[in-house]
């Protein structure tokens, strides 16, 4: 995060192109949560471009912020419950994007070259799914930051603005759902 | 038993644990049998190992993600497809209103024979405020009512 500080502060000095290039390094990151936040690839687009929009026009605050990722983080949140809120049934969103995400995934993710591989990507699509799918948001959120992403669950628990007992307790409904079907997978 | 050889016991052990603890480190007694027990063991492995799989393929997914920023665009099933799919929902259903408007036109007493009406041009009257937009004809007898769906953005 360093480099976003000092990529900021250029940015703040109207260097076009260290703006771009902190936006550029911060897409992937905003993208990722608004993903697993909405559990729609195209709101996450949305929200991906809102929480962008902002961190353009935070540029002077940006640099100063005591935790970027908390603060980023954050704002990611929100403008995800936000279009949610607009958006409506949360059943609609899944369904739309458990029909969206095997054709899309399959597209943007490696090509497997060879059938064992085939089979392994198949099967991370499938968790996939199923954490898109059956996981609450806080759920889905608490397995991504903790057990994907590696921060420790009380940063994740301050990331999400959660007391550590909560964000504790949905983690372990999410570990359980999702390591249940590891297991049964063929080790 | 599943599949990787463990009682359900165990398994349920495994299914709470901390990454750390998978991973055989500290002092624990899950972390102790993880190291000591073959079983655990492979079972800590497998599960550590597709959780970061999980966590390559949604972060290939992520830097992958076609925005303005990037100038990349997606294949097949874009954005761009649902929405043209949205327009052509749009289209059918301004198309299906439109035939009916005509339909009742011509079920109208006071209709003239369809085979010589003139060419009908229309206006339309949308407004963001109302789910509905109406379509005049320059026929004061007819008029297209169009009613906005949700599933349309």
């Amino acid at each position: 995060m360093d480099e976003l500080r000092v990529l900021a502060q250029r940015a703040q000095a109207r260097d076009s192109a260290a703006a771009e290039e902190l936006l550029t390094r911060l897409r992937p990151l905003v993208y990722r949560w608004a993903w697993i936040q909405t559990a729609d690839r195209d709101d996450a687009e949305d929200v991906t471009q809102a929480v962008l929009l902002r961190v353009h026009r935070s540029l002077a605050g940006f640099e100063r912020r005591a935790s970027l990722t908390t603060w980023l983080f954050q704002v990611t949140r929100h403008a995800s419950i936000e279009l949610q809120r607009r958006r409506g049934s949360w059943d609609r969103l899944r369904q739309r994007w458990s029909q969206q995400f095997s054709d899309e995934v399959r597209i943007d993710a490696w090509p497997a070259p060879t059938n064992e591989e085939a089979a392994s990507h198949e099967r991370t699509i499938a968790i996939i799914r199923t954490i898109m799918t059956r996981l609450t948001q806080k759920q889905r959120t608490a397995l991504d930051l903790v057990d994907l992403q590696g921060y420790e669950p009380f940063e994740a628990a301050q990331m999400v603005d959660m007391n550590a007992a909560t964000f504790r307790t949905h983690l372990l409904r999410a570990r359980r759902v999702v390591r249940r079907e590891l297991l049964q997978e063929e080790a | 038993m599943n599949r990787c050889g463990l009682n359900e016991a165990d398994a349920a052990l495994l299914l709470e644990a901390d990454l750390h603890e998978l991973r055989g480190k500290g002092e624990s007694a899950l972390a102790m049998r993880i190291r000591n027990e073959p079983n655990m063991s492979r079972a800590a492995q497998h599960i550590i190992a597709r959780l970061g799989a999980i966590n390559t393929l949604i972060s290939t997914t992520a830097e992958a993600s076609p925005l303005a920023t990037t100038g990349r665009t997606r294949p097949a099933s874009s954005r761009h497809a649902v929405r043209v799919r949205r327009v052509m929902l749009v289209a059918g259903g301004l198309a299906a209103a439109a035939l009916a408007g005509i339909i009742l036109y011509r079920g109208s007493p006071r209709s003239a024979p369809i085979i010589s009406s003139p060419p009908l041009t229309a206006t339309l009257n949308a407004s963001s405020t109302r789910p509905f937009a109406v379509l005049s004809t320059d026929n004061p007898d007819i008029a297209v009512v169009w009613l906005f769906s949700k599933e349309i953005k």
